[in-house]
């Protein structure tokens, strides 16, 4: 009787750890091209976080193949980066980032554009 | 770009968090039991020294899982990403490698200390001196790992006021957890006047620590949250009323054994009620423990942006 209140007890836990998950939070304040945008052309990305962060990644992916950035670490926490990329092709990309925050937490997360040199034509007419 | 699914990155890390509280609770409370609580028999002194190095052996997996798996989280590239050593060296150049550094030296001292000392018990106990030599590394090995807490998390962002109270909250609340399995064995194995004289001592620190606990936890909280409201209205809010809730709970049983149950044996009535009541604590105190491992894991204090 004991042993299974114990269970209970555990999976009870188990259960709001799993659950309240959905709580984790992202610093990006805002990001160029912005989230779910469709541009026509992409010279640099750029990342705003709220505060001050370490930029330890950011990968510029179309599917599986990475397109290569000007991406480099720098040492000094920063609130915006901008990664110069210029060979950015037409088609779904996605950014995938890691930041260490100033409290020292560990921060990742992907965010996705569309490059489309019609874009522009296509909304004139 | 507000509130995103948690990884199995930062589930993983949240575990590993919990082992290293368990680490710091079992040396904190372990010792003090070892210290002041003891009685001289050879098992009682075996097990609590295991006790102790166990929990510090968990502790230190917990440390270096921690860092490994924010490695891993960082580098992107799946489980092998936590063996990426680039990655692992620049991150040991931030605050997150100084705190995994100091934490894994706190945790691996005692381990070894533990094991020298269970190594040397022979048929006579420990002579006096052998205990202070004992405690005075277990509290060198708890001066690096509070440490550690002052350098990353939410707290270490803040002014030195908050950095000492998180220190003080984590010893405090170390020191009580941590003494409920020694406590336990006391209380199965233990019998008559000694018991109760234990039991009672260790009831009066416990109020002790519970004074720090809250101080140090109001200031924390007073630096971490604009407004009252916000504890309903933010997800760390939430958090931290079920942990609150929780404390509160445990607050209930622990009055309930200084109260009722501890009177009860001195009386002449047997330990079974009070063994049961640390059972319930200790249940408790582990669903705390994982509350916290959340709380400094995945959300975020209001009154800090990241």
């Amino acid at each position: 009787m004991q042993i299974k209140s114990i269970f209970r007890t555990l999976a009870a836990f188990a259960a709001l750890i799993v659950t309240a998950a959905a709580f984790a939070h992202t610093p990006l304040k805002s990001s160029s091209p912005a989230a779910d945008s469709i541009v026509t052309q992409v010279s640099a990305v750029e990342v705003e976080f709220n505060a001050p962060v370490r930029l330890v990644r950011l990968q510029v992916m179309q599917g599986v193949v990475e397109i290569p950035t000007e991406f480099a670490v720098n040492p000094q926490p920063a609130a915006s980066y901008k990664i110069p990329a210029a060979n950015v092709p037409a088609g779904q990309i996605s950014v995938e980032w890691a930041a260490i925050g100033a409290d020292g937490h560990t921060l990742t997360d992907t965010f996705s554009f569309t490059v489309d040199p019609n874009a522009a034509a296509a909304a004139e007419i | 770009m507000g509130l995103t699914p948690a990884t199995g990155w930062e589930l993983a890390i949240q575990l590993a968090k919990m082992l290293q509280y368990f680490g710091i609770a079992s040396l904190a409370g372990g010792t003090v039991c070892l210290l002041f609580y003891r009685d001289d028999r050879r098992h009682a002194i075996v097990l609590m020294t295991a006790y102790i190095g166990l929990g510090a052996l968990l502790g230190f997996n917990g440390a270096l899982f921690s860092f490994l798996f924010q490695v891993g989280m960082t580098n992107g590239g799946g489980l092998a990403g936590m063996f990426d050593a680039d990655m692992a060296a620049m991150l040991l150049g931030f605050e997150i490698g100084s705190a995994t550094l100091l934490r894994l030296g706190g945790f691996l001292v005692p381990t070894v200390a533990c094991a020298a000392f269970a190594a040397r018990l022979g048929s006579r106990p420990p002579i006096r001196s052998q205990y202070h030599a004992l405690g005075l590394i277990h509290a060198f090995a708890l001066l690096l790992l509070l440490a550690s807490f002052t350098i990353t998390g939410h707290i270490a962002v803040l002014d030195p006021v908050s950095k000492i109270s998180i220190a003080l909250h984590l010893l405090a609340v170390s020191v009580w957890l941590g003494a409920f399995v020694p406590l336990l064995y006391l209380c199965l194995t233990g019998s008559g006047d000694a018991l109760t004289v234990t039991m009672k001592g260790f009831g009066d620190m416990a109020g002790y620590c519970l004074l720090v606990l809250f101080a140090a936890g109001l200031i924390m909280a007073l630096e971490l949250f604009h407004t009252p409201g916000e504890l309903i209205s933010t997800p760390y809010g939430i958090t931290l009323l079920i942990k609150l809730a929780l404390v509160g709970l445990l607050l209930l049983v622990a009055a309930g054994n200084r109260f009722i149950l501890v009177p009860r044996m001195l009386a002449g009535a047997g330990p079974q009620g009070l063994a049961g009541a640390i059972r319930v604590e200790i249940i408790i105190a582990i669903a705390i423990l994982a509350v916290t491992g959340y709380l400094a894991t995945i959300v975020g204090p209001p009154a800090m942006p990241m």
